[in-house]
């Protein structure tokens, strides 16, 4: 009963505690914010804490006990999901130009193939009109006729 | 020679026909060239030499050249048509 009584008296300690963290001022009129809500229900236990290892230490016959959890008390702390902005899609619509002029067209010539032959020998003939041909210089296919006048 | 001469003026500008003649004088060439090549299309000379370089040891013989590169060479006289082919597929 001794123990218990100092077991009783440490949690009315406690209780007293929390309710002088709480805030009897009343003062202020719009509820805290969470973020010293948070810290007051951690600080909390840890006071409740220290006030629970004193009787640990000295009655370990009464562990089931544990004034501890039933004065502590809970704190729940709402949190609200953050509202998400309503998003609303917009959809541009571009309305191409329509091109005005025809797009311009390569045309892609493919090299032209090598003839496959013996090379036409490098000559550089006297034409009866006077000019001469260079058969190595031809820029156009060429006949070569070997004929006799008889 | 005819022929040649007529199937040369049909492919003036695609084709230059040369005639080398050979084993005979100036003047005997000429006149021939006068009677057979008259549209003008055929060009000529007189010259043996051009025979060894091309390696022909007769005639007639027609070498056909693209390029630089002989890609045919016939023997003999050939018909018109034939001839008309073969300059037909080597400008194709």
């Amino acid at each position: 009963m001794r123990h218990r009584n100092r077991v009783a008296v440490a949690v009315l300690a406690a209780v007293i505690a929390v309710g002088g963290c709480g805030g009897g001022s009343g003062e202020q009129a719009t509820p805290e914010p969470a973020e010293p809500a948070t810290t007051s229900a951690v600080t909390t236990p840890a006071a409740t804490t220290a006030v629970a290892e004193a009787p640990s230490s000295t009655a370990a016959d009464s562990p089931a006990e544990s004034p501890t959890t039933a004065a502590a008390p809970e704190t729940t702390v709402a949190t609200e999901p953050a509202a998400t902005p309503e998003t609303t899609a917009v959809t541009e619509t571009t309305v191409a130009p329509e091109p005005t002029a025809a797009p311009e067209t390569t045309a892609v010539t493919a090299p032209a193939a090598v003839p496959e032959g013996p090379p036409i020998p490098a000559l550089t003939l006297e034409l009866d009109d006077g000019t001469t041909f260079v058969t190595t210089e031809a820029t156009k296919p060429v006949l070569y006729l070997f004929w006799a006048e008889w | 020679m005819p022929v040649v001469d007529s199937v040369a003026a049909e492919f003036a500008g695609q084709v230059d026909v040369i005639a080398i003649a050979w084993a005979s004088t100036y003047e005997k060439t000429a006149s021939a060239a006068r009677g057979f090549l008259t549209s003008g299309a055929t060009r000529w000379l007189l010259d043996d030499s051009v025979f060894a370089d091309f390696e022909v040891t007769y005639q007639p013989v027609g070498v056909f050249a693209v390029g630089g590169v002989e890609v045919n060479r016939w023997f003999g006289s050939i018909p018109e048509q034939e001839l008309r082919q073969a300059i037909t597929d080597a400008l194709s």
